[in-house]
């Protein structure tokens, strides 16, 4: 199974190839445009910027010295080296350059684009919150997050279906739960907020003290699966993990 | 006379009322359970010890405690006691009795349900009422004897503290390995700030000894007061603006340091760099820092320097106002760091959630709320002032429409600052009020609500990164038009894009708090409003590409920073597209994939646009060209090495890498069979991104030279260097004080229409008559 659980990979695979398109278009275009429209020769760092600064200081100068002289020199415009489409002045509000059709092509696809993506990531919500329907033959089990460590809670549940141990190897609290059953994990805090984050079904929902929030999990896998804190609880966040454990 | 005594009454009611809101705040920190430490044992559970009772600690596996500890080693307590009323009067062997431990040294760590840290001191929950024996971790002390003092009570189980119940006290010394002398150990944190304060420090005398060898003759302190009392008490916009340069360069470098330690924390699996508290504190640093000291102040810089030049003002609107806002932000600085300085600092992420701000035993916490609310009140004013200022005062000519893009964008980003901050700072004071006299805002227990929080800094915090990013667009727009000596494509479609970007920022706040346990219809509700902003960013992106268009493209450092501005953004607005999915979001909430993806934004996107104006607008603010061949040296390592930082994160986050952890679980050794941990060559990634945070940190180090070199060195600047339109390129580089010595009017290139209807209402609105000013004045 890769990363993230089905729906996951599902919905990532669909969002992966329309950003690969967009971000295609986009830089084609812009490799297109830099390199076709560049210009050597637009560097006014060169002679003619020489030529102002030294207008500038003599006419500073002479300033100084009490001259009162107005002069100018008269610049060609040399239209090879340094094209100016738009007749570009300073104090003059240039030139308006659109295009409406344009401008509507690149608001309206986008905007296509988003409702369709809308509508793909819609129905998977209902994996997320199932009805009541749904879920009539889950099992609830009781998850509190303490600073800085997991307790769970079978609430009566057999063995079979619902049991806490601890993992001989790395030390950590186990749930174990069974293959292919539908659970509701009941989640709530002892003191600030936490986050169990099932990292490879791609399950995550806020611990807050105070609430009760839920998280539906339906195991469809077996193995050791690896459960840390997500959202930030202090000190400890990082050792605040548990192992859930999937039998048949 | 009379009137002092009215406010010597006054002070002292105040005094009186605040004096009584102290003494009645309800009290909250009440122990639900437990016992307290106070000699007596406990208040409620008999009064003198009881040798009935025996208390007793053991290591978990029966053995006795160690004479000798080994320094940082954990040990696995279990604490009991045995006698008394519980084994005698209690035949349920219900409420049986409770303890409380402290430590001098080393840290005692709850392992259960049955135990918890109160203040400080190991004591027994509700749960771990019906107990004789409780199990916890004690953390050694990496040097000193510790004294482990336990006090047990042993109870009847009658469900009320009665002098029936007994109680005793024992206590055990555990020396250190060889009985060393203690050392001062000094917090990371604490030698970092101080480092920087003593290199500020040193800076400045250096600088003043360069000034006496200089010129020996002129250093006098008659010299240098006016110079310094013009810094201190200019209220024109332009050395402001400055003084906003300055103290944001400064920051972006200590939020930069700060980086770079978290990044040498995460550079290996289960690195000790820093500590726990320490990485804690650095990454909430880093995020404020960045964001309110480094980012915004950079802004404002821009928006005092050339929004007054670019509409033809001789100044802001209110230049008093400006200095004071100015002001705020060095002395909201120093109390929001002033944590720091005693190791305790704030330690709960930027976004400050609640209740673990509210109850967080780092003081610092408490100084890093008072340092936000004066940010607040300084962003309020800066608001206030250049709304002012735009809406009213535009040279002549100068419609709506006719405004360059610069300024529209930071009218749009004030405007969303000015109606979103107020939230923020209403959070803020309610969260301090929590830390300092006991309101129960947050505190679940007595009713208060964490979502609140969330809500009211949400609501802000979505808004404020547009405010940081919308200036940027700005920069771009006058950039790519300028260098491709084009009008910028679309001039109407850029301006309602930003005022769409604006509008949308305030109904998309919730996809932060998509699995917060707030109510499914508004996670869904935010789902759709949260993929819209993608249609204005769309239309922005695309009017820049088609300005290049037919136009002739000049490589300036500046024209390659916007360039890889397009490309940062581009990328970081697709993975922004990843998140609204809430089926994805479950997944990557809180992962290093939304870590790249606000980087790609934030530095890709306002970072990138704040070099880019750093190389546009250098010459007019300081007269000087910058040097280009250091500028492109500074673009291709800063590019080059910030992909290498955050590109490879996008795989962690996907990999499920947690962000706000001080280390990560790697597939191997008794890890390896648990599926969700990383794969081994997660580690290598992460000391790839150390590596190149490294190059992209010292990069940048090099337009700090470049700025200083040129600025001393660097040829003169003509008055229009690039050959753009607006009025700032009008004036001589640097500006004159006054900017203008007479306003400006702005000639229109296009054929003369009549404002549309709305405009010409807005125009009707925002202008005054010049002919009726009497009247106006009467109403």
């Amino acid at each position: 199974m890769e990363f993230g659980g089905d729906i996951f990979q599902d919905l990532y695979i669909e969002f992966m190839f329309w950003s690969v398109i967009v971000g295609v278009i986009t830089f084609v275009w812009m490799i297109h445009h830099s390199f076709v429209y560049r210009t050597s020769d637009g560097d006014l760092s060169g002679k003619r910027l020489h030529l102002r600064t030294q207008l500038d200081s003599l006419r500073h100068e002479m300033k100084r010295a009490g001259m009162d002289m107005e002069f100018e020199i008269e610049e060609e415009e040399d239209e090879r080296a340094w094209p100016n489409v738009d007749n570009i002045k300073v104090g003059v509000f240039p030139k308006e350059n659109d295009n409406l059709k344009l401008e509507l092509i690149w608001t309206i696809i986008p905007f296509i684009l988003i409702c369709y993506l809308c509508w793909i990531s819609w129905a998977p919500t209902d994996a997320i919150w199932p009805s009541a329907y749904e879920l009539e033959d889950a099992h609830e089990v009781g998850v509190t997050g303490q600073q800085w460590f997991w307790d769970f809670d079978c609430k009566g549940l057999t063995s079979d279906l619902c049991d806490v141990g601890v993992d001989s190897e790395t030390g950590l609290t186990v749930l174990s739960l069974k293959l292919d059953e539908t659970y509701i994990l009941n989640l709530s805090s002892r003191d600030v907020l936490h986050a169990p984050k099932i990292v490879q079904y791609g399950l995550t929902e806020d611990a807050v003290p105070g609430m009760y929030t839920t998280i539906v999990f339906t195991p469809y896998e077996t193995g050791k699966y690896f459960l840390d804190c997500a959202e930030y609880c202090g000190d400890d966040h990082a050792y605040m993990t548990a192992i859930i454990e999937i039998h048949t | 006379m009379q009137v002092r005594n009215v406010w010597t009454v006054r002070a002292m009611v105040i005094v009186a009322v605040l004096f009584a809101a102290l003494m009645f705040s309800p009290e909250h920190d009440a122990r639900p359970t437990g016992i307290s430490s106070v000699d007596s044992g406990c208040s409620c559970h008999s009064q003198t010890p009881s040798s009935e009772v025996v208390a007793s600690i053991t290591l978990a596996n029966g053995s006795a405690l160690p004479e000798n500890y080994e320094p940082g080693a954990t040990y696995a307590l279990l604490i009991s006691f045995s006698g008394g009323p519980a084994e005698d009067n209690n035949p349920e062997r219900v409420n049986t009795g409770g303890f409380n431990l402290v430590a001098s040294k080393g840290t005692l760590t709850p392992i259960d349900n049955t135990t918890q840290i109160l203040a400080g001191e190991l004591t027994h929950t509700d749960a771990g009422n019906d107990q004789q024996a409780w199990n916890a971790n004690w953390t050694a002390p990496t040097s000193g004897s510790a004294v482990l003092r336990l006090m047990t009570n042993s109870v009847n189980g009658d469900n009320s503290a009665s002098s029936d119940d007994q109680w005793n006290t024992v206590s055990y010394t555990v020396s250190g390995a060889g009985g060393e002398a203690p050392t001062m150990k000094a917090n990371g944190l604490t030698v970092l700030f101080s480092g920087i304060l003593l290199t500020a420090i040193l800076f400045a005398i250096a600088l003043t000894y360069v000034f006496y060898v200089r010129d020996p003759e002129s250093f006098s302190w008659a010299r240098f007061k006016p110079w310094i009392t013009h810094w201190l008490t200019s209220t024109d916009h332009k050395s402001v603006g400055t003084l906003y340069f300055v103290s944001g360069l400064f920051f972006l470098g200590v939020g930069g340091i700060l980086a770079m330690m978290i990044r040498i924390q995460l550079s290996s699996p289960g690195n000790d760099f820093l500590t726990k508290d320490e990485y804690n504190s650095f990454f909430t640093l880093h995020g404020t820092v960045m964001i309110f000291l480094a980012a915004m102040p950079l802004i404002n810089g821009f928006a005092n320097w050339i929004v007054p030049l670019q509409i033809g003002a001789k100044d802001l609107c209110f230049p008093r106002l400006n200095a004071m806002s100015f002001w705020l932000q060095p002395v909201g600085a120093i109390l929001l760091l002033s944590g720091m300085f005693s190791g305790m600092g704030a330690d709960v992420g930027w976004t400050g959630y609640q209740p673990i701000t509210s109850t967080t035993d780092h003081y610092g916490a408490t100084f890093w709320l008072a340092g936000q609310v004066l940010l607040v009140a300084s962003s309020t004013l800066t608001g206030i002032n250049f709304i002012v200022t735009i809406a009213t005062m535009r040279a002549p000519g100068m419609g709506w429409m006719q405004m360059p893009l610069f300024t529209w964008s930071i009218l749009v980003s004030v405007m969303m600052l000015f109606i979103s901050i107020p939230t923020f700072g209403i959070g803020l004071i309610e969260a301090y009020l929590d830390r300092t006299i006991s309101t129960t805002f947050y505190n679940t227990a007595a009713g208060g609500d964490p979502l609140l929080w969330s809500h009211l800094f949400w609501y802000f915090g979505h808004p404020e990164v547009y405010v940081v990013v919308v200036p940027a667009f700005g920069v771009i727009s006058e950039v790519i038009a300028t260098s491709a000596r084009r009008t910028i494509f679309g001039y109407r479609s850029m301006v309602y894009a930003l005022a769409g970007i604006g509008f949308v920022a305030f109904i998309v706040y919730g996809h932060h708090m998509l699995t917060s346990g707030m109510s499914p219809l508004l996670r869904f509700v935010v789902m759709l409003t949260t993929m819209l902003v993608a249609v204005p960013t769309g239309i922005k992106i695309f009017n820049w590409l088609k300005t290049m268009h037919g136009g002739s493209l000049v490589y300036r450092t500046h024209t390659l920073w916007a360039l890889g501005f397009l490309v940062t953004f581009t990328l970081g607005g697709i993975s922004g597209m990843f998140f609204p999915a809430i089926a994805m979001d479950v997944h990557l909430h809180e992962t290093y994939f939304v870590v790249a993806h606000f980087h790609y934004v934030l530095v890709g996107g306002t970072v990138f646009g704040l070099f880019a104006a750093f190389y546009y607008w250098y010459p007019k603010i300081t007269g000087r060209m910058m040097s280009e061949r250091l500028g492109i040296l500074h673009f291709l390592i800063g590019f080059i090495s910030y992909n290498g930082v955050f590109w490879p994160m996008h795989k962690l986050g996907l990999l499920g890498m947690t962000r706000r952890h001080h280390t990560y679980y790697i597939r191997a050794d008794e890890y390896s069979d648990i599926i969700g941990t990383l794969p081994p060559e997660a580690a290598q990634w992460n000391f790839f991104i150390t590596v190149c945070a490294f190059m992209f940190f010292l990069s940048n180090l090099i337009m700090v030279y470049n700025i200083i070199a040129s600025w001393l060195n660097g040829r003169k600047a003509p008055a229009d260097p690039w050959g753009g339109w607006s009025f700032e390129w009008m004036v001589s580089s640097p500006p004159p004080t006054p900017s203008f010595d007479e306003i400006p009017t702005l000639l229109n290139a296009n054929p003369d229409h009549a404002p549309g209807r709305l405009t010409g209402m807005l125009e009707r609105i925002m202008t005054p008559d010049p002919g009726d000013e009497g009247e106006e004045a009467g109403h």
